[in-house]
């Protein structure tokens, strides 16, 4: 127990902003997903799913593909 | 040059209120933590997950391990993402149909492409930079890096892949004017570059040469005068494939 305490606290440099960005890149597309429910194909459960489980390619696809205008036309 | 400046400013705004910028940013500095993690933690996993009893000699990682997930994680993660983010980059204005306002305008046609083009140029540069710094701010914490060569030039060939690649999506985007026409395009280039590479003379100027070749690069094998044929050749393929966007798109119906 004492050694993977151990082992954990050297990975932690890595694992603190490694954590910092993948949950605060899934979080604020996941904000975003829900504050904007225009999208140009998909709903809101797909794009949620896609955004909080895919790492970081979830959000991309979101933001390139999926994100409707800001004026409300779903095209 | 102030229209060009005034346009390359719209381009700007625009991929910072498209979240590009924030998405590059998270996703290199991500890529570029996991390079040395990924070295440094596959040795104990792999202790971990051994059956009680295995023997398994496996030795320290290395600074080298670190930068082999580097250019192994680089060229293939963050190309695909870069050219995924950038691949709407005309289709989307085309379809809309924004450009036509601003080409009667006046807005020369050249300029487009060009600010367009310089535009992902930056931020290719930012991604790359951003990757390597922290890759290598990392590398050189936990490792020695004194016998790697060439670390930087290896860099540059993996650079002078992306510009070319980023071109040949930008040719595509226009050409079909559709967001996946350009990753199509540029799917078709790499396969086609993949199937060249399986013939041994190709390694004189095939561009992927300079993605291969990293590793050689870096162990001291090869010498950066071994790839000026690949380099070069990269380097001018991707200003003609600029060229040809242009004067296709200054003769395309909007």
């Amino acid at each position: 127990m004492n050694n993977d305490m151990a082992l954990f606290m050297e990975y932690l440099p890595f694992l603190i902003p490694l954590i910092i960005l993948q949950l605060g890149l899934a979080i604020f597309s996941a904000i975003h997903v829900i504050r904007h429910p225009h999208y140009r194909f998909g709903n809101q459960v797909m794009w949620l799913l896609i955004v909080l489980l895919i790492q970081f390619i979830g959000p991309l696809i979101y933001f390139v593909f999926g994100r409707g205008d800001h004026n409300g036309r779903t095209n | 040059m102030n229209q060009w400046l005034g346009f390359l400013k719209k381009e700007w705004f625009e991929s910072v209120k498209t979240y590009k910028l924030l998405l590059v940013l998270v996703i290199f500095s991500i890529l570029g933590i996991l390079n040395p993690f990924t070295a440094k933690i596959s040795p104990v996993l792999f202790e971990q997950f051994m059956p009680e009893g295995a023997l398994v000699n496996l030795p320290e990682p290395t600074a080298l391990d670190s930068w082999l997930q580097f250019y192994k994680n680089v060229p293939q993660m963050g190309l695909i993402v870069f050219i995924l983010l950038f691949s709407t980059l005309m289709s989307k204005e085309l379809e809309k149909g924004t450009l036509v306002i601003l080409l009667t305008k006046g807005l020369r046609r050249s300029t487009v492409i060009t600010t367009k083009f310089f535009m992902a140029l930056c931020y290719w540069t930012l991604a790359i930079t951003l990757s390597f710094t922290i890759t290598y701010a990392y590398t050189a914490y936990y490792w020695d890096q004194s016998q790697l060569q060439h670390l930087l030039f290896a860099a540059s060939c993996l650079y002078v892949f992306g510009i070319l690649l980023l071109a040949v999506t930008l040719w595509g985007n226009t050409l079909f004017a559709t967001p996946y026409g350009g990753t199509l395009v540029t799917l078709l280039v790499v396969i086609t570059l993949f199937i060249a590479a399986i013939f041994p003379t190709s390694a004189n100027w095939n561009p992927l040469e300079l993605l291969t070749a990293t590793t050689q690069l870096l162990t001291g094998e090869l010498t950066p005068l071994d790839l000026w044929g690949p380099y070069t050749i990269t380097l001018f393929a991707a200003i003609l494939v600029v060229l040809l966007t242009m004067s296709h798109f200054k003769r395309k119906l909007l």
